[in-house]
């Protein structure tokens, strides 16, 4: 079989491909650095011990991942892959992360990196936001590898949470960038509360959680952070920006959790507080309607006992006045009776008046006298009572009882009375 | 409905606290609104009780939106 004739082009094709399988960390030396105006730093790589030289690029998207800057003398760990450039023919390792090396290296600059965050106010606790209550829409960023997820979703009961769940890389610097696509991603999703864990480690493995842009995506994300990164003796930066910042990943689920676990509780309370209140009143306004009807029987009694009093008042009044009236009758009557009776005596006193009256009359009744054969004698209808009245000639009319008799005078003697 | 259920979860509780306080502030009781407080109350507390029962999770894992880089030499 005849052997393949590649053409330059292929044959880079196919080392290029080849050396994709030699991904490495490399310790060394920063020497002769170029920073593009595109942004991409060309650097060397040189071994302390024997000098050894590798060129390395690392792209602007990456560099400004790190927060770190690559200078002339400095000694960093690299990690990416070799790759030849076609057009140069020169081989260049690839470097998609960096980092400091060196004992004490990391710490001055993490410290170095809270002061200039601190300054800023980043971890200020004013601008911590409460996580909110009865939160459905939960983000969480973590890796799908370990314990932690499981942990988390065995606390959190069930209550109807919404999750939605990142997988990212958590460890080593080269989850910088998986960090921070993933806070990205998650910040345009509809959530109320994002959490990022991981399950503790040394100050080295939680490099990535000191990383300034990171940092900086938390403090600035648009609902609260927890933050569940376990740590030793330095807290890192992420946890320190975040909103809240717990141990483990079963105590951001249990306080993500509590406001529903309470909401139980509080509405026992409220159903026994209300139910109880309204029983007790409703007992109280029977008591006080009972008091009422026992008041109102009492008050009804009297009233009757009053309106008997005035009915017997009443009947007495009535029986006053009747008797009353009785006795003006009575009076009346009296009255009446002493009138007639007065009357009476008057009318038999006339009575007796009249007959003595008629008797004085009886007795001086010229007609008795008459009866008695007097007769009255009278000239021209004159009674002669002397003879002085008489003239010899004159006729005189003798009255007598049954009649008169008319004769005349022939002649007058006259008697002397005092013989 | 879920969401609505939650927005009313957190106002039921709220309208609950009054309704209790309501009820602890009235020397004297009027049973007629205190009756009709007590129903409110039942209602609320029987849809919030359905709320509060186990609804399962949701849970949904989301692919990051890789930036892409520009790799010119």
């Amino acid at each position: 079989m005849e052997e393949k004739v590649f053409s330059v082009s292929e044959y880079i094709g196919i080392l290029n491909s080849e050396l994709q399988n030699y991904r490495a960390k490399i310790i060394g030396e920063v020497g002769k650095v170029d920073i593009y105006p595109s942004g991409h730093v060309y650097f060397s790589l040189r071994d302390e011990k024997d000098q050894s030289v590798i060129n390395c690029i690392i792209w602007k998207s990456k560099y400004r991942l790190f927060g770190i800057e690559i200078k002339e003398g400095i000694k960093i760990i690299a990690t990416g892959c070799p790759d030849i450039y076609k057009y140069s023919g020169k081989l260049s390792f690839i470097t998609d992360t960096v980092e400091l090396a060196g004992e004490g290296v990391l710490k001055k600059e993490y410290e170095k990196l809270k002061k200039k965050l601190g300054d800023e106010g980043i971890f200020e606790e004013s601008k911590k936001r409460a996580i909110p209550v009865y939160p459905q829409k939960i983000g969480i960023i973590t890796s799908k590898q370990g314990a932690v997820l499981a942990d988390f979703l065995s606390n959190i009961g069930n209550y109807g949470f919404k999750i939605k769940m990142i997988d990212s890389r958590v460890e080593g610097q080269s989850a910088i960038p998986d960090l921070l696509s993933a806070i990205k991603t998650i910040k345009k999703k509809d959530i109320e509360v994002l959490v990022i864990m991981r399950g503790g480690g040394s100050f080295e493995s939680l490099q990535p959680f000191n990383n300034e842009l990171l940092v900086r995506e938390v403090a600035n994300f648009p609902v609260p952070v927890i933050a569940a990164i376990g740590h030793d003796k330095d807290m890192p930066l992420v946890s320190l920006a975040a909103d809240l910042e717990v141990s483990t990943p079963s105590i951001a689920a249990i306080t993500i959790s509590k406001s529903w676990k309470e909401a139980a509780i509080f509405l026992e309370r409220y159903e026994r507080s209300i139910f109880e209140i309204f029983r007790n009143n409703i007992e109280n306004v029977n008591n006080l309607i009972n008091q009422l009807i026992g008041t109102i029987r009492e008050s009804g009694g009297s009233i009757i006992k009053k309106y008997k009093d005035i009915e017997n008042n009443f009947k007495v009044s009535v029986q006053n006045f009747k008797n009353t009236l009785l006795n003006i009758k009575d009076g009346l009557e009296n009255f009446l009776s002493k009138t007639l009776l007065g009357f009476r005596g008057l009318a038999i006193k006339a009575y007796q008046q009249l007959e003595k009256s008629e008797r004085i009359i009886s007795a001086h009744n010229p007609e008795r006298q008459l009866n008695l054969g007097y007769s009255i004698a009278s000239i021209k209808g004159k009674i002669i009572k002397s003879v002085k009245d008489a003239t010899i000639g004159n006729n005189i009319d003798l009255m007598i009882i049954d009649g008169t008799i008319i004769s005349q005078i022939k002649n007058i003697n006259k008697i002397n009375k005092n013989n | 409905m879920l969401e609505e259920n939650t927005q009313n979860l957190n106002n039921n509780l709220k309208r609950l606290a009054e309704i209790t306080e309501w009820f602890d502030n009235q020397e004297e009781v009027d049973v007629e609104e205190g009756l009709k407080k007590v129903k409110e109350a039942a209602g609320i507390i029987k849809i919030s009780k359905t709320r509060l029962k186990e609804i399962e999770n949701e849970f949904e894992e989301i692919k990051k939106e890789i930036e892409i880089e520009e790799e010119n030499s």
